[in-house]
């Protein structure tokens, strides 16, 4: 009587056993449907901020506006935000933008015409370079000032040693200066004035591991 | 003569005022020509309420749909990019990442894609980095939403099978220093194999316990007979 016991009780064990390992055997519930939420879309660590593309905002040469005139005036602002308008996703946006708006701009004169046109953006008048390295961090740009606040061009780069701009007087290149360089011409300019739409910038330029490069 | 001089300044304010309110309401519409860079130390309030929270969203995947100019008469790529609303986990997909669609005459498209992904219409799923975790175009991309959904998402499981694949956080080495892509360097990049769906983890834990109850079993036998 004490076996049989004994052996029920095994019997009991290795069907429990026998159970357990089929349903771990089982595919799980999200590989099974079609309707599972997907988690893993951020990189965190190492994987994170491996942007590498120079400039960081490596804006299509065909996408950078240039500088046009309206009475007289530049319209460095303007330029400048229809070019980052068209990084970030909103072409027709910037586009439609380039069309109807002209000459120079100040923080407090732009501000309500984005506001108007039910653009979302960020801006910075008092020089704040963290504004700058979160907005160059995002891949987003921004316009600065620079010439004593005279003129706005784009920061498509800011690293611990250079910065990069393209200046809608000349926006096929890029232009390179020290980060100093920069920050000195930005922070001694008129409002230390920085400004950027937010929305998407594109992903940077595809490739698979394994490739030395894209 | 002072009630003359009292009119006369209070027309004076009201026209000014007029004209100014005249202006500020036409700004959306139209800018009016002004000073370059005039300053007034005066804000707007509802500017200084816009103060907004910066996402800090550099390091979140992309999922782009790369479509057809006119794709809205296009059957195919019509129904894919439909598919990114209705099917629930590809709509999953496109609210948590930072969702792009591009089609083949968008600047954006041929300075940075057209030489990678070549065929139309594609699906491609990028890390914040412009690695590729799935990509599938053309005739490889599945007949319907359920498959496309289920290919990316154990795509993504098997390049990112749990959490021991998610890096910690921890001290970042100093970055190499970057490297402008070449053109002519770039090549088509193939599209993703979606993988056989693989429960490996699963299977070695069943072994395990198989094994574990098998010992038992001889173990007990073998004390019944010594017994």
């Amino acid at each position: 009587m004490k076996n049989g016991n004994r052996l029920t009780t095994f019997r009991s064990v290795l069907v429990g056993l026998s159970l357990t390992t089929g349903l771990l055997a089982l595919p799980s519930a999200d590989s099974r449907s079609g309707t599972g939420r997907l988690t893993v879309l951020r990189d965190t660590g190492r994987t994170a901020g491996s942007v590498r593309e120079v400039p960081v905002v490596n804006v299509p040469r065909v996408c950078r506006a240039a500088n046009w005139t309206s009475a007289g005036e530049g319209s460095c602002v303007h330029a400048s935000l229809v070019t980052l308008l068209r990084w970030q996703g909103l072409s027709e946006h910037a586009d439609w933008w380039a069309s109807c708006h002209a000459g120079g701009e100040t923080p407090v004169t732009l501000a309500p015409q984005l506001l108007a046109a039910g653009l979302d953006f960020a801006e910075t008048r008092d020089g704040n370079v963290g504004f700058l390295e979160w907005a160059v961090r995002t891949r987003r740009g921004a316009c600065v000032t620079v010439q004593g606040g005279r003129h706005m061009v784009c920061l498509v780069h800011l690293d611990e040693r250079r910065a990069g701009l393209i200046d809608n007087n000349s926006p096929e290149q890029v232009v390179w200066l020290t980060r100093q360089q920069f920050l000195d011409e930005w922070q001694s300019s008129r409002w230390r004035w920085a400004i950027t739409p937010v929305y998407n910038p594109p992903p940077q330029p595809p490739w698979q591991s394994g490739d030395s490069m894209p | 003569m002072r009630w003359v001089i009292v009119v006369a300044v209070a027309a004076l304010t009201a026209f000014v005022t007029t004209s100014s309110l005249l202006e500020l309401s036409a700004a959306g519409q139209r800018q009016k020509p002004h000073d370059a860079f005039e300053w007034q130390d005066s804000e707007p309030v509802d500017i200084e309420r816009r103060v907004l929270q910066l996402p800090e969203d550099g390091d979140i995947w992309h999922t782009s749909l790369f479509l057809h100019h006119g794709w809205q008469s296009i059957d195919q790529d019509r129904q894919l990019a439909a598919w990114f609303e209705t099917e629930p986990k590809l709509a999953s997909l496109k609210a948590q990442t930072k969702w792009h669609l591009y089609t083949d005459d968008d600047p954006i498209y041929l300075d940075r894609f057209r030489e990678t992904v070549p065929v139309l219409p594609a699906v491609v799923v990028q890390r914040s980095s412009g690695e590729v975790i799935y990509k599938a175009s053309g005739a490889h991309l599945p007949s319907r939403p359920g498959p496309l959904a289920n290919d990316i998402t154990a795509t993504i499981n098997r390049k990112c099978p749990g959490p021991w694949c998610r890096p910690v956080p921890q001290p970042v080495p100093k970055p190499p220093e970057p490297v402008v892509p070449e053109p002519d360097q770039t090549v088509v990049i193939p599209d993703t194999t979606p993988p056989a769906e693989s429960n490996d983890g699963q299977w070695l834990l069943a072994i395990a316990i198989a094994g574990i109850a098998l010992t038992a079993g001889v173990a007990y036998q073998w004390n019944a007979s010594s017994n």
